[in-house]
């Protein structure tokens, strides 16, 4: 059981996969509150399998992921890759967001006024109030995201999971989200997928390695050499005025994305 | 035109099959629509014909066709519902196996069933004008109990559509929905095979949601705009089949990829002016 109070999810021991291949051994991870965990590795090594856990679409083959969720709904919130949306699905923005507060309406009926007004509230916020009534597929990748984003927050989670939310993104929104993960950040944990180390090492505050299992570094700052030592080989190009580490080049990973700005 | 539909009118079995009609247009805008949004059509098509395979063995024992229709279709559907979670084996290539393999099943046991096969042709292509008070009994139910799931469940059927991933993350039962529309599917493929057969209920399903589509983006908007545009390809295309001694369900189809047509027409010729008004 968890003891320690500040721990929302304990990811203990976790052996998983698909059919009869294992893609996660032995993954044990600690989610505590407030904590923002940025998830690296290269493709293949797990990551998604590593969500889909935390999200209960799969069961591990063993182990056990403990939620400390008391008795709250939607303790998870979750924002999925953009590019799994079907984008000329006849839905709207406010419905979208609406759906993130299914389990609070329950199975049968409609959506109360307080559950409607709510969701006004969050698209005011986020800004995208004016196109509450837009189809998604009238949206700028952008803006779907925000959309996303709001479904992902309405319920009020204690744990935010983002699976790459900085894909198919302009740049402007790109800087926006880490500030708005950032301010989330004081009120709930934030679990973040990512391609792209360089830039969220100033936003994530642990590293968690994944690559057929896990590695968690307790802390921001991270080296080549401890990328090396978690078999987590990423290249970082640090820029821009942002305090983090420079790093070298791994010499084994030519084919892992150069970022430019 | 008018004394067609003057003479149309006159027979007595014209109640029954305006009736079907309504009951047939429920049923399909409902299935339709969330077949096309969720991009299962090739899926149903499966289905579809999968079923003939229960129309050939029950034809040969004896038994009502439609029954054994509904026992094929509906276990289709939920093996393909099956796999489709598993992700163990290729999907089209599981709706593409089943496909071929109940017409196979039928057309054996058709053959191996002594003496001429008069009606085998009204399940292939359809006859509405033929339809008896049974088949109304039997699409008057569906049509209620269609229409009382997805008034129940209408923003679960919605959310588990558009991401079921996120809907599994809000504690809904998932493959509740998904089963049970998937049941639902087989029985209105089902029914709506004594209206336009089984070649070509794929388009009753398919083409007035994508008329629908081009006038609304939303859901619930599809599945009236599809009601509506259902029913009036049904009688128009009754009718006129009527007037040129032609098939039904050939001409039902034929009436509403017209429709498709012109549609999709308008829009182009809208989009053009807009455009050359902007530049």
């Amino acid at each position: 059981m968890i003891d320690d109070n500040n721990m929302l999810i304990e990811v203990v021991n976790v052996t998983a996969g698909y059919g009869h291949q294992v893609v996660l051994r032995n993954v044990s991870l600690p989610i505590y509150r407030n904590d923002f965990i940025g998830i690296i590795g290269p493709n293949g090594g797990g990551k998604t399998t590593l969500i889909k856990l935390l999200i209960g679409q799969i069961k591990p083959f063993s182990g056990k992921i403990v939620h400390n969720s008391g008795a709250q709904d939607s303790f998870i919130g979750y924002l999925p890759q953009v590019s799994q949306i079907d984008r000329t699905f006849p839905i709207t923005v406010r419905e979208v967001v609406l759906s993130g507060l299914l389990e609070k309406k329950g199975l049968i009926g409609g959506y109360n006024r307080q559950q409607k007004s709510l969701a006004m509230e969050l698209m005011e916020q986020i800004g995208i109030h004016h196109l509450q009534s837009k189809s998604i597929g009238l949206l700028s990748g952008g803006q779907l995201q925000r959309a996303m984003l709001c479904r992902a927050l309405i319920s009020e989670p204690q744990v935010l999971i983002l699976d790459e939310p900085n894909t198919y993104v302009d740049s402007n929104f790109e800087g926006e989200l880490y500030e708005m993960l950032r301010k989330l950040n004081e009120k709930m944990a934030i679990v973040m997928v990512s391609h792209d180390l360089g830039t969220i090492t100033s936003y994530v505050k642990t590293i968690a390695c994944v690559n057929g299992t896990l590695f968690y570094h307790p802390s921001n700052q991270i080296t080549n050499e401890q990328l090396a030592a978690y078999n987590c080989p990423i290249q970082i190009i640090a820029h821009g005025p942002v305090p983090h580490t420079v790093l070298l080049e791994h010499p084994n990973n030519a084919s892992h994305r150069i970022h430019k700005h | 035109m008018i004394n067609a539909f003057t003479q149309f009118f006159h027979y007595s079995f014209i109640q029954n099959v305006a009736i079907a009609a309504v009951l047939l247009s429920i049923i399909t805008a409902l299935i339709g629509s969330y077949i096309v949004v969720r991009r299962l059509v090739f899926l149903s098509g499966g289905i579809t014909h999968s079923s003939f395979g229960g129309i050939g063995i029950a034809w040969y024992l004896g038994l009502n066709p439609i029954l054994g229709a509904v026992v094929f279709s509906v276990l289709s559907a939920i093996g393909l519902e099956y796999l489709s979670q598993g992700k163990t084996l290729r999907e089209d290539s599981a709706i593409g196996m089943l496909w071929s393999f109940g017409m196979a099943i039928g057309i054996l046991f058709v053959f191996l069933t002594p003496g001429y096969a008069p009606n085998l042709m009204s399940y292939l292509f359809g006859s509405i004008i033929t339809i008896s008070k049974t088949d109304i009994l039997l699409l008057l139910i569906l049509a209620l109990l269609t229409l009382l799931f997805f008034l129940l469940f209408y923003y679960p059927i919605l959310f588990v559509a558009f991401d079921s991933d996120f809907a599994k993350t809000q504690n809904i039962p998932v493959k509740f929905i998904g089963y049970s529309l998937s049941i639902l599917i087989a029985l209105s493929i089902v029914f709506a095979i004594r209206a336009v057969g089984i070649i070509l209920i794929i388009s009753l399903l398919t083409i007035p949601a994508n008329i629908a589509n081009a006038f609304t983006h939303r859901f619930k908007n599809i599945i009236l705009i599809s009601m509506l545009v259902s029913f009036v390809s049904i009688i128009l295309g009754i009718v006129v089949s009527f007037k040129l001694n032609v098939p039904s369900g050939a001409t039902i189809i034929i009436t509403m990829m017209v429709s498709y047509l012109i549609v999709k027409a308008i829009k182009l010729v809208k989009h053009k002016i807009a455009i050359s008004r902007v530049a």
